[in-house]
């Protein structure tokens, strides 16, 4: 069957997005090589919790961590600000750059918001949408709070 | 308080809910903050009353909600949906509906604020005749997405599909 409505409006529907999810899990499943992980709620947590895990139970290979959500990288940066991984393990991708996060950590371990609560600034500037009303926070003033980090991460970029 | 102690107030599990709106506020007031408003000590709200006098007095043009600070009781609200995003991502799960959430229709929907839109003398003079649901354009207080109250001919408020639904403020919870 063939759809004639678009990616975002049918993945609206909560209940065709579960069974998309579902479609490819079983899909996946089934080749060589693919390990599936499924979040019954927040999936930031676990996708950043199964790249450290695997960081660890495999020292030798590198973990890229993929992914347009800005959640993640933050959450990244938060969960590696007391045991950095080495150069060249960790990386964080999304559809334009890469980051090497031992070296995004080292270039902004002096910045306030690193000695601070990077998550709660993060937070608090409502780039994550599902804290955010409507109506409330589209103003780029607000975007100070985290303009701070997005010039530092734009600093640390390698194009891919 | 200072800026980054507030900052920090997020990541603490044991921060009480007038701790985080506080917090919450400085943050809000840091990133707004002009150096008149920091002369004058200004609170969200006053700072949000002379960024409208402003901006309407710089042009003619409609001055947007967005444009402008947040209320200080949506500033405590959005504090608190903020802590709880910081909570869970530190493993700490918390109910959504006491953190500044109301689950409608099976979803957790952001509440944006606990106050009225208005002082009641202004508020009392939008009322509606309406024989129907009042969920069209044709009813009054439907048209200015207010919903409909004591004062209103035909439903008075109760038997529509435009009544208040209950006022939840999650401050009061504790």
């Amino acid at each position: 069957m063939v759809l004639d409505i678009s990616k975002q409006q049918f993945l609206s529907n909560s209940n065709n997005k579960q069974s998309f999810v579902d479609y490819v899990k079983l899909k996946l499943t089934d080749i060589e090589g693919i390990q599936v992980v499924s979040a019954q709620s927040d999936a930031d947590c676990l996708i950043v919790d199964t790249a450290i895990t695997a960081l660890i139970e495999c020292p030798a290979k590198c973990v890229t961590v993929v992914g347009d959500d800005t959640d993640l990288i933050v959450l990244l940066l938060h969960r590696n600000k007391m045991h950095v991984p080495a150069a060249g393990k960790l990386y964080f991708q999304t559809k334009k750059w890469s980051w090497d996060i031992a070296l995004l950590t080292h270039s902004i371990k002096e910045q306030p918001f690193m000695k601070h609560s990077i998550l709660s600034l993060h937070a608090n500037s409502g780039c994550d949408t599902t804290s955010r009303s409507p109506s409330f926070f589209l103003s780029m003033r607000v975007m100070w709070i985290i303009g701070q980090l997005s010039i530092y991460l734009s600093r640390a970029v390698q194009p891919r | 308080m200072d800026y980054w102690a507030a900052v920090d107030i997020f990541e603490q599990s044991s921060a009480t809910k007038i701790d985080i709106a506080e917090a919450g506020r400085t943050i809000l007031r840091t990133v707004y903050l002009t150096t008149k408003d920091k002369r004058e000590q200004l609170t969200l709200n006053k700072m949000r009353a002379a960024r409208y006098s402003d901006k309407s007095l710089a042009a003619a043009t409609v001055v947007t909600a967005e444009s402008l600070p947040p209320t200080c009781d949506a500033a405590n609200l959005h504090a608190l949906r903020a802590y709880l995003q910081v909570q869970q991502w530190l493993g700490n799960e918390l109910d959504p509906t006491r953190y500044g959430f109301v689950l409608t229709n099976g979803m957790y929907m952001p509440l944006a604020m606990s106050n009225q839109v208005a002082p009641d003398f202004l508020l009392d003079g939008i009322f509606c005749k309406c024989k129907g649901l009042c969920n069209t354009n044709s009813c009054k207080c439907y048209k200015a997405q207010l919903h409909c109250n004591k004062n209103c001919g035909i439903c008075e408020g109760a038997i529509c599909s435009n009544k208040e639904p209950e006022r939840v403020n999650p401050f009061q919870d504790d």
